[in-house]
């Protein structure tokens, strides 16, 4: 059986549905589509994987950046400040 | 928006608790995305002060029990290209509309897996994952970042960006494929190519 991704169409389809399902956004027919054309075929299978390991990696080596300590009390005093100013 | 002020003092406390309830427990992943998008801490210190200054003064428009991040996050995209984004210090990127000439022809639809495998994305390092999505012109990193990092739903993303739930999808896709080619061209100096991924499966 020739690969799903073999062809431009092919291609475009998995790598949709595949990114639906990866960001939980899948319908019925997305997973009905993943369960018949994309997990009993290898190479669609070696594109999921790939995707999920991409998105695992942003998630996790894009760790949050530490604000400045004192973020939070300096949102408050501007609110403060502001609220002064108008008189509030 | 009708403007908070103008309010009694005990109106202004309950206000205050509420507010503070609603919104603070956010500034860490505000502060995230702004820096992302400034590259600058002063900037993104800035920016976010400046989102939850807006946010205040507009808290009667805030719907309570609707998303208040996504509410959030919607103030700091809208501060950021209306008042930072000229000032921005940007790292080389790709221009927008080059980009979406480049990918509403068929190349979005080619495969890029085949030369970037899994093991070198696992081998990356934060920074370069981190370079590879500076490098993406500031819709497509926003995007990634509001999906990827801070896991909103494409309504949501729509929401926040006010486009239309198509678009969300079509605009991920894109800057997915863009996040794979910068991430191909780490992996090649990285040792990672063709020639080496043959080797390796043989």
């Amino acid at each position: 059986m020739t690969p799903l991704v073999n062809t431009s169409e092919g291609y475009s389809k998995c790598m949709e549905v595949i990114q639906l399902i990866l960001d939980g956004e899948a319908k019925e027919d997305d997973l009905a589509y993943f369960k018949n054309n994309i997990s009993c075929c290898d190479k669609s299978m070696e594109h999921y994987k790939f995707e999920q390991e991409v998105r695992k990696n942003i998630k996790e080596k894009l760790a949050q950046i530490c604000p400045p300590d004192n973020l939070d009390d300096c949102i408050r005093e501007k609110i403060n400040a502001m609220c002064q100013d108008q008189n509030c | 928006m009708a403007e908070a002020f103008n309010i009694l003092p005990e109106e202004k406390v309950l206000r205050d608790k509420a507010f503070e309830k609603e919104f603070m427990h956010l500034s860490r992943p505000l502060y995230n995305f702004a820096f992302r998008l400034t590259f600058d801490q002063d900037d993104a210190r800035d920016l976010v002060q400046d989102t939850y200054l807006k946010a205040y003064r507009f808290f009667d428009s805030f719907e309570k029990g609707t998303n208040a991040k996504a509410w959030m996050f919607r103030i700091l995209k809208n501060t950021f290209i209306n008042e930072y984004r000229r000032k921005t210090r940007e790292p080389n990127k790709i221009d927008y509309q080059e980009v979406e000439s480049i990918y509403n022809s068929d190349s979005v639809n080619s495969p890029i897996t085949n030369d970037l495998r899994v093991d070198a994305v696992k081998d990356m390092i934060g920074d370069e994952v981190a370079n590879a999505l500076n490098k993406l012109g500031v819709d497509f990193r926003t995007i990634i970042i509001l999906c990827d990092i801070e896991g909103f739903t494409y309504e949501e993303m729509s929401k926040i960006l006010n486009i239309p739930i198509g678009t969300v999808r079509s605009r991920l896709h894109r800057a997915r494929h863009l996040l794979k080619e910068q991430l191909l061209d780490y992996a090649k100096k990285m040792g990672y190519d063709e020639t080496n991924t043959e080797k390796a499966a043989e």
